[in-house]
C-alpha cells in the first residue's frame, strides 16, 4: 500500500479508536442489537418462515448497525472537515483529493465494519440462547457472502455519495438531510426487501443469483461514486 | 537548485464577477525571506493558495520550483513535496499529540515511519517543544500551537517554505523562537514567504518585499531599497507650551514642510539638513530622530494607492 494512503488510514482510525464516545457507541450497540436480536429469534415463526426469519435477521440487522455507527463518521471526517477547512492544509501535501478521500473512507469501513461483524455476534448469541439454534450452519453459503461481504458495502455506497455531496454542495444542514434520506431509505428497504426478494428467490431470501445481482449492483455503485469523486474539483473545496 | 522558486507571469484570478487578482507577475529568488504584504482583502491569500496548488489561475501562468503546483500528476507533487506552508487555519489534528501529527504530516511527504519520527523530533526540539511532544494539542496554549504548525512546515525539510501571518497573536517568546528559526533556515539557503501584517517583523527578518492593493502589485523589490528610497526620517520636537510648537508649525509650513501637531509635540519630516535654531521660539525639552520605517512606507504605498483609485 502506498505509505501516505497507510499514514492517512492509520491517523484517521488512531483519532477514534478508545475515543470514549466511540466507546459509548459500541456499549449502544451491544444493548440495542441484542435486544433486536432477542426480538427477532423470540418472533420468529417455526418451520421454514423460521429460517427466513434468521435469514433476514442476519442481512439487515448489521449492515443497518455500519449505517447508524457510519453517520457521525461521515459528519467529522467530510463535513467537519471541510468547514475548519482542514482539507486545504491536506491537500498542500503531495497527495491527491482521491487519495485523501479513499484514507477517509477506508478509516469509515475499518471504524464502521468491526461494528458489523460484533452484531453478527450478538445475533450468533440471541438465537443460540433463545431457540437453541446455531445459525453458522444453518444459514447458507449465499447467506454469510451476502451478510459478510456484501451487503456491507451498502453503508459503504451511502458514505461514498453522502462524502460526494458534502465535498461537491455547500449547505450548512446538507449532512441533516442526508442521513434523513440515508434511514428513509434502509427503512423502504427494510419493508421493502422481504417482498421483492421472496419473489426472486425460491425458500430462501438469498440464493446465488441474488447474490450475483447484488454484486453487479454493488460494483456499479462503487464505480459512480469513483467517476464522481475523480471529477472533483478541490478549488471548490479549497474556497 | 533552482534560482528562481515562484514565478508568477500576468496571473488574473477571478471568483465569479469579482477579480481577486489582477495581472500579478512576481519572482521569488532562492534564499530570499520574501515578504508578502497588503491590506485585507488585498489578494494575498488567493496568491498564496495559487503557489501551493490549492486553487488554478483564471490567466496567465503560475510556475512554483520549476512547476505547475495545481494539477494532480507526478510533477505537481514533486513540486508539492518541496513545498512545507503554515496557513491561517491550521489543520492540526487536536486529539493527536504534537509528536503525532509531525510523524502524520511527515509520512504525507512521503517519508518512512522510521525517518519521520526521527525528523518530528528534531523538528520538535528545535522550536522548544518537546517537553509537549507527547500532550494532545488541545491542551496546547495558542503560542505553542502556532509553533507546532511552523513546526509541520518544516518537517518534510522542504526548499520553499509558505508562512501565512505565522506570528500573529504569538507571544514575545514564541515571535522570537520562530524568527530565529527563520533566520536559521534562509542562511541554509531555504526560501521564504512570509506573509505578514506583522510589519516590524517583516523588517527584522525580509530581505525583499511585495505590496499587493486590491489584487495588484503596488511595489516589489528589496526591503532596503524601499526604505531607503521610499522612507523619510522624521524629526520630533517636544515644547515646553503649545504655542512655541505652533510657531515653528507655521514657520516649517512656510517652507513647504509636511507638519503634524500634537498638543506641544512637533514632528515633520526633514528633506535635507534644515537648521531651526533662527526659527524657534520658547523652550526645547527634548529631541530625537525616527529613521524610516517599512511601516511609514507601507501606509504611504498603500494610502496613495487608495487616493489614485
Amino acid at each position: 500500500m502506498n505509505p501516505q494512503m497507510k499514514g492517512l488510514i492509520l491517523k484517521e482510525v488512531k483519532e477514534v479508536y478508545g475515543r470514549k464516545d466511540y466507546l459509548l457507541t459500541m456499549i449502544i450497540n451491544t444493548v440495542v442489537y441484542l435486544g433486536a436480536g432477542y426480538i427477532f429469534a423470540v418472533a420468529s415463526p417455526t418451520g421454514v418462515l423460521q429460517n427466513l426469519f434468521m435469514e433476514f435477521s442476519f442481512i439487515v440487522i448489521p449492515s443497518f448497525a455500519m449505517l447508524i455507527v457510519g453517520f457521525p463518521f461521515i459528519q467529522e471526517k467530510f463535513g467537519d472537515e471541510k468547514l475548519i477547512r482542514r482539507f486545504e492544509a491536506l491537500l498542500t501535501t503531495p497527495i491527491s483529493l482521491k487519495t485523501v478521500w479513499t484514507g477517509k473512507m477506508a478509516s469509515i469501513f475499518l471504524l464502521s465494519y468491526p461494528v458489523a461483524i460484533f452484531v453478527i455476534v450478538l445475533l450468533l448469541f440471541a438465537w443460540a440462547v433463545v431457540k437453541g439454534m446455531n445459525p453458522i450452519f444453518i444459514l447458507s453459503v449465499p447467506v454469510w457472502v451476502m451478510t459478510l461481504f456484501i451487503v456491507p458495502l451498502l453503508p459503504m455506497i451511502y458514505a461514498g455519495l453522502s462524502s460526494w455531496f458534502i465535498l461537491r454542495f455547500n449547505h450548512p444542514q446538507l449532512m441533516q438531510v442526508l442521513q434523513l434520506v440515508g434511514i428513509g431509505i434502509s427503512i423502504l428497504i427494510f419493508l421493502s426487501s422481504g417482498r421483492i426478494i421472496r419473489s426472486i428467490a425460491t425458500g430462501h431470501i438469498v440464493n446465488w443469483p441474488i447474490v450475483a445481482y447484488s454484486t453487479i449492483g454493488v460494483i456499479g455503485s462503487i464505480a459512480l461514486i469513483i467517476f464522481l469523486i475523480s471529477k472533483l474539483n478541490k478549488e471548490k473545496i479549497t474556497t | 537548485m533552482k534560482d528562481t522558486i515562484v514565478d508568477l507571469d500576468g496571473v488574473h484570478k477571478f471568483y465569479g464577477d469579482f477579480e481577486a487578482l489582477r495581472g500579478i507577475s512576481l519572482e521569488v529568488k532562492s534564499g530570499q525571506i520574501f515578504g508578502y504584504l497588503g491590506p485585507n482583502g488585498s489578494g494575498k491569500t488567493t496568491t498564496i493558495k495559487l503557489m501551493l496548488g490549492l486553487i488554478k489561475p483564471s490567466s496567465g501562468n503560475v510556475n512554483v520550483l520549476g512547476g505547475d503546483p495545481f494539477i494532480d500528476d507526478l510533477k505537481a507533487m514533486d513540486v508539492r513535496r518541496n513545498i512545507g506552508s503554515m496557513l491561517e487555519f491550521d489543520g492540526i489534528y487536536e486529539r493527536l499529540t504534537g509528536l503525532q501529527n509531525l510523524i502524520f504530516w511527515a509520512e504525507l511527504y512521503g517519508m518512512k515511519r522510521q525517518k519521520a519520527t526521527e525528523q518530528a523530533k528534531v523538528i520538535i526540539n528545535s522550536l522548544k517543544l518537546s517537553e509537549w511532544a507527547d500532550v494532545q494539542v488541545v491542551k496546547y496554549s495558542y503560542g505553542m500551537r502556532k509553533r507546532l504548525t511552523f513546526a509541520r512546515a518544516l518537517v518534510s525539510d522542504p526548499e520553499f517554505i509558505v508562512l501565512d501571518e505565522p506570528t500573529v497573536g504569538v507571544d514575545p517568546e514564541s515571535r522570537y523562537v520562530m524568527r530565529n528559526m527563520i533566520e536559521n533556515l534562509a542562511a541554509q539557503g531555504k526560501t521564504i514567504l512570509f506573509s505578514s501584517h506583522d510589519l516590524e517583523e517583516v523588517q527584522k527578518i525580509c530581505s525583499h518585499i511585495a505590496i499587493l492593493s486590491k489584487g495588484e502589485l503596488i511595489f516589489n523589490g528589496p526591503l532596503k531599497g524601499a526604505i531607503n528610497q521610499l522612507g523619510r526620517t522624521k524629526i520630533f520636537i517636544h515644547f515646553e507650551s503649545p504655542g512655541d510648537a505652533n510657531f515653528l508649525a507655521k514657520s516649517l509650513r512656510e517652507m513647504d514642510y509636511e507638519v503634524k501637531i500634537e498638543g506641544p509635540l512637533l514632528s515633520f519630516y526633514p528633506e535635507h539638513d534644515l537648521d531651526i535654531s533662527n526659527l524657534t521660539k520658547g523652550k526645547i525639552l527634548d529631541t530625537w530622530k525616527v529613521d524610516a520605517s517599512l511601516e511609514e512606507v507601507y501606509l504611504k504605498l498603500v494610502t496613495d494607492d487608495e487616493v489614485d483609485a
